[in-house]
């Protein structure tokens, strides 16, 4: 896998010059602290963390417009400071937390502002395309604050992918979006990753992450509390996953002989004709659980594996969080 | 350095600033009732008793030796001519430095307000590029308006005076005037722009970016009150001194300004 935005051990100290009655070490704040993490290219990488966690100023330092207090930041190869920041920006779309429309120019005119800066041979044809893409080609000459909030959002994400970049950063993608559009966003999403471009998704809507990151980073207090996949992180956080049986008939003494045999069974318990058993691999074991459970002819009715959802995850991370806090 | 970077910036800026019916109205009409309509007035009293004129400040002989009129001029020449000197070329000093405060306070305070500043920031432009835009945003159309005003005011002047002319051009016929009009307000106007836009980036709002700005003013008010009072301070060498000594400070003023715009301030502030 190629890395294509690489952060080496970045930590960024903001200090409150202004309040001089605030102790020396409150007048300190470390927004990061020794972050470390790699994106690789075609990947969807998701950003998550409580408001101060840190996110919005790692995606800052990576488009070089926060200098790191320490450490390197690396976008294509390419070492991320002052010479070289505008440069790297060009394969960049940022979408940032403000849609940040000039509301008094028309979505025409904004377009033609943002992509006259990267030199496209048919910005015209583009920006229609993109306006189309986000339902908007026909409000093309409406000025940007007589948009609602959603159709404002969609100019911002038109105006993120305009020039077509390698790489985008969504930060709060869906935000003010209805479900239907919030949907259509997802999709170009996913669209946008068959294409090979990385996605940096920085968010609180956990489902969503859930459903379009490939692997996901947890920030907390400016450092990395988990990173991997949410069926990795799933098993980082539970020593064992659940795998619900339902047969036809009660559990019989028979099958629960066999539970006990079985060495990668942990524990299970019986209640009327459902099984439930906890397993570290559900993966693996689920299959052959049925295997055995039909040799002692039982009839499953229904299988279902309970898979913790990244909300589970992330609840479970911040409580643990504030017990250490605690 | 892309220059074209700049100049869509300087396009943006302007399309936003010419959109807000306020920002218009007082680059157009202040500029225009300053330096056309208030000199008209006079001229037109000149133009009906310029003999009155020149005796309301006291010796009229006297008054056109400090003004180094020509002996053959008449009265009413003679009056118009002591009257641009006194009252509109000032006020060609005046206007250009006083438009760009409503654009250049608004330049990175505005985007701060509005919200726009970080999308501005995540563009692949440098800093320099931005700071340049910025001060062409605020400096073109006010040399725009202001030399326009110049030149209508200059043409308007001539044609009421056509009959006691007699070969001679108001305003134009100056070397004077015609370096206050294209060269010392322009290098005062761009170092008010620079450091306005300075200030713009430094201030968290609009208002406090404004009032700064506003108080840069105060030293083209004396240079407008000495002109008045002193007939003979604004000549060719002085002209030329100060417009040498401002492009200088413009100069030094635009090493300061990329020295302390730092797009950390702009966005931590915004």
């Amino acid at each position: 896998m190629e890395s294509v935005i690489s952060l080496k051990n970045v930590s960024k100290l903001f200090y409150n010059k202004k309040d001089k009655k605030l102790p020396e070490d409150r007048r300190k704040v470390w927004a990061l602290g020794g972050l470390t993490l790699e994106v690789n290219r075609g990947e969807i990488f998701g950003l998550l963390g409580p408001n101060g966690a840190g996110k919005t100023t790692a995606i800052r330092c990576i488009a070089g417009i926060l200098r790191p207090t320490s450490g390197k930041i690396f976008v294509n190869g390419l070492e991320v400071n002052r010479e070289q920041a505008h440069k790297i920006r060009r394969g960049i779309g940022f979408l940032s937390e403000n849609p940040g429309n000039y509301e008094n120019l028309t979505l025409l005119e904004n377009l033609r502002f943002f992509g006259s800066f990267y030199k496209l041979k048919n910005l015209n044809q583009r920006i229609d395309d993109v306006l189309e893409m986000m339902g908007l080609l026909n409000r093309k000459n409406m000025k940007a604050g007589k948009l609602s909030k959603g159709q404002k959002q969609r100019l911002a994400i038109a105006r993120t992918i305009l020039h077509d970049p390698d790489i985008l950063f969504f930060d709060e993608p869906t935000a003010g979006l209805d479900p239907v559009a919030s949907v259509k966003v997802r999709n170009l999403i996913l669209r946008l990753k068959r294409n090979d471009r990385t996605i940096f998704i920085n968010s609180h809507n956990l489902e969503e992450v859930q459903k379009v990151c490939d692997r996901v980073a947890i920030l907390d207090l400016g450092k990395l509390n988990r990173l991997g996949t949410p069926d990795e992180l799933g098993r980082q956080l539970w020593d064992s996953q659940e795998i619900v049986f339902t047969l036809r008939e009660p559990v019989s003494p028979k099958i629960e002989t066999l539970l006990s045999s079985l060495k990668y069974i942990k524990q299970y318990n019986v209640k009327n004709n459902q099984l439930f058993i906890y397993t570290e691999d559900i993966n693996e074991t689920t299959p052959e659980i049925i295997k055995e459970l039909v040799k002692l002819d039982a009839n499953i009715l229904e299988v279902n594996k309970t898979v913790h959802s990244l909300e589970d995850i992330y609840l479970k991370l911040m409580d643990e969080e504030s017990l250490n806090i605690n | 350095m892309d220059f074209q970077h700049s100049w869509n910036i300087y396009r943006k800026d302007w399309k936003t600033s010419v959109k807000r019916k306020e920002v218009l109205g007082v680059m157009i009409f202040l500029p225009a009732i300053m330096g056309i309509g208030m000199p008209i007035l006079m001229l037109i009293g000149i133009l009906v008793d310029p003999t009155g004129f020149l005796e309301s400040f006291g010796d009229p002989d006297l008054l056109k030796i400090l003004y180094n009129i020509p002996p053959h001029y008449n009265d009413a020449l003679a009056a118009a001519t002591i009257m641009m000197k006194m009252f509109v070329l000032p006020m060609f000093l005046f206007i250009p430095v006083l438009l760009p405060v409503i654009i250049s306070s608004d330049s990175f305070a505005g985007e701060k307000e509005r919200k726009t500043m970080e999308s501005l920031l995540y563009l692949p432009i440098t800093k320099t590029e931005l700071l340049i835009g910025k001060v062409l945003a605020s400096f073109l159309p006010s040399m725009i308006i202001s030399v326009s005003i110049f030149f209508v005011m200059g043409i308007v002047v001539n044609i009421m005076f056509i009959p006691h002319l007699a070969g001679n051009l108001l305003l134009f016929g100056d070397l004077t005037a015609m370096l206050i009009g294209l060269l010392m307000s322009p290098s005062w106007a761009l170092l008010n722009i620079q450091i306005g836009v300075i200030i713009s980036s430094r201030a968290r709002d609009l208002k406090s970016a404004q009032s700064i700005g506003g108080a840069l003013i105060t030293p083209v008010l004396g240079i407008f009150f000495i002109a008045i009072f002193s007939p003979t301070f604004l000549n060719i060498i002085t002209v030329l001194i100060i417009s040498g000594g401002l492009l200088i400070l413009w100069i030094i003023f635009v090493y300061i300004g990329n020295r302390v715009l730092d797009p950390e301030k702009l966005i931590v502030l915004a």
